[in-house]
């Protein structure tokens, strides 16, 4: 008993090392996952505020890419109200507001803090429990799309965008129905994305746009992703290799808009049984 | 007492310095290959007397910080505590050598410069090769992370021995 003791005593050391890098493991394991949520990210009310302070000076340097963002979208905006349309025959309309029911809510959002040079890209978002954010939300800008939600804290959130390996989404074609898996590979280069598992019957060329997907209940359907770069066939198979350069200028990302799907948790309901 | 003042405020710095200047710096096509890491300089410096259960503290402490701003889970901070356990042998090396004040902070001016780059370099290594394996989780890309590795160490080296040579002055003998 003496000599254990004293065994222990020599190397407490050691065991001092040890415990601590399991205490590290355990958080790096808790992070990782692509469904779990972590302490230690920059969703966190201390490195939030610091973030919020850092951007509000670097934001000066943006103000005239994102003054014509804006101008871009007001102008598609402006074209689509309903005062530019010509109204049909009294006989043709029948008016019925209640049958619409709210899909999907928009909160504005900005960003914070914006990794560029990782392969594991995290956006941080100065939007949080407190204005209705929730995991899971999709976030998109005028451009397209740009991620979704994976941390939230009080006034703070982080999202997953397009450009981080964890990511499995879906596209489509713009044109036809057929699905592909997204993803971002590790030859991919910043602002390209990879569609793996495209059939090979789709019709696609250089140039043209694929857009998001309702599956997986977080972007409305529709929302542009990237265009066509090129178009590959994957060995030994029936499906094509899409590669896509996206919309969304990750580089210059300011504004984003979080989407809420008011119907996902009935969805997902449905799902689980 | 006074030490332990000036430490506390360098690792503050160190860690804001590290988040808010050194990560935007822009590699262009290298980017990937590339990302210097200056705050390990604080655990190179820190006098060598300090009781070494403290000093793991210290470390994981210190890469916590950085993970939180990082997204980086704790990878950062299981680094630390790999170099900072690892630091003894090198420190007790120059010791044998080198005649110096152990209750000083470890820099470059303390003792010889050669030997000074050879042991942050060695430990700058061993701390990005732990830091990139952790973020991949796999031996798949090995080669794409050596290639990390020695770039990145030898950015990083350069940096902290250039604010060394900038911000801590030669002791008064």
């Amino acid at each position: 008993m003496k000599n254990l003791i004293a065994f222990i005593r020599s190397i407490r050391f050691l065991l001092f090392f040890i415990f601590l890098q399991l205490l590290a493991f355990i958080f790096i394991s808790n992070g990782k996952g692509f469904q779990t949520s972590s302490i230690i990210s920059s969703s966190n009310a201390m490195s939030g505020w610091l973030y919020e302070r850092n951007q509000a000076v670097i934001d000066y340097f943006h103000l005239a890419e994102q003054n014509k963002l804006l101008l871009e979208e007001n102008t598609r905006l402006q074209s689509e109200i309903i005062e530019n349309y010509r109204k049909g025959g009294a006989e043709d309309i029948i008016y019925n507001d209640t049958i619409f029911e709210l899909k999907y809510k928009y909160f504005p959002a900005k960003v914070i803090k914006n990794s560029v040079s990782k392969r594991f890209n995290i956006i941080t978002l100065n939007v949080g429990r407190k204005q209705g954010i929730e995991r899971e939300m999709g976030v998109i800008n005028s451009q397209g799309v740009v991620g979704f939600v994976k941390d939230v804290s009080q006034n703070y959130c982080t999202v997953m965008p397009l450009m981080n390996e964890n990511v499995r989404l879906t596209a489509k074609s713009q044109k036809q129905n057929l699905y592909g898996n997204l993803l971002w590979e590790s030859d991919d280069d910043f602002n390209q994305v990879t569609v793996k598992k495209v059939p090979t019957y789709i019709d696609l060329i250089k140039g043209d746009t694929m857009v998001s997907t309702s599956q997986e209940s977080i972007f409305p359907e529709g929302k542009p992703i990237g265009r066509v770069l090129n178009i590959s066939k994957e060995q030994g198979s029936n499906y094509k290799t899409i590669q896509l350069e996206t919309t969304v200028d990750f580089y210059n990302l300011s504004h984003v808009m979080v989407v809420k799907n008011m119907f996902k948790e009935e969805i997902d309901s449905l799902n689980i049984q | 007492m006074q030490l332990v003042i000036i430490n506390i405020i360098r690792f503050v710095l160190l860690v804001f310095i590290q988040v808010f200047i050194v990560n935007n710096i822009d590699f262009w096509s290298l980017n990937y290959l590339i990302s210097p890491m200056i705050y390990i300089s604080f655990l190179f410096t820190l006098p060598v007397n300090i009781n070494r259960f403290l000093t793991l503290a210290i470390a994981f402490i210190l890469g916590l910080s950085v993970d939180l701003f990082m997204d980086s889970y704790g990878v950062h901070a299981s680094a630390c505590v790999l170099i900072a356990y690892l630091k003894p042998r090198f420190t007790n090396q120059m010791e044998t050598q080198n005649t110096f004040q152990s209750t000083y902070n470890l820099s470059v001016h303390m003792v010889d410069s050669i030997q000074y780059i050879v042991y942050i370099s060695s430990l700058s290594a061993i701390f990005f090769f732990w830091l990139f394996l952790l973020e991949e989780f796999s031996f798949v890309r090995l080669h794409y992370i050596l290639l990390k590795t020695i770039l990145s160490t030898i950015v990083s080296v350069i940096f902290i021995l250039v604010g060394q040579f900038l911000f801590f002055s030669k002791p008064q003998t």
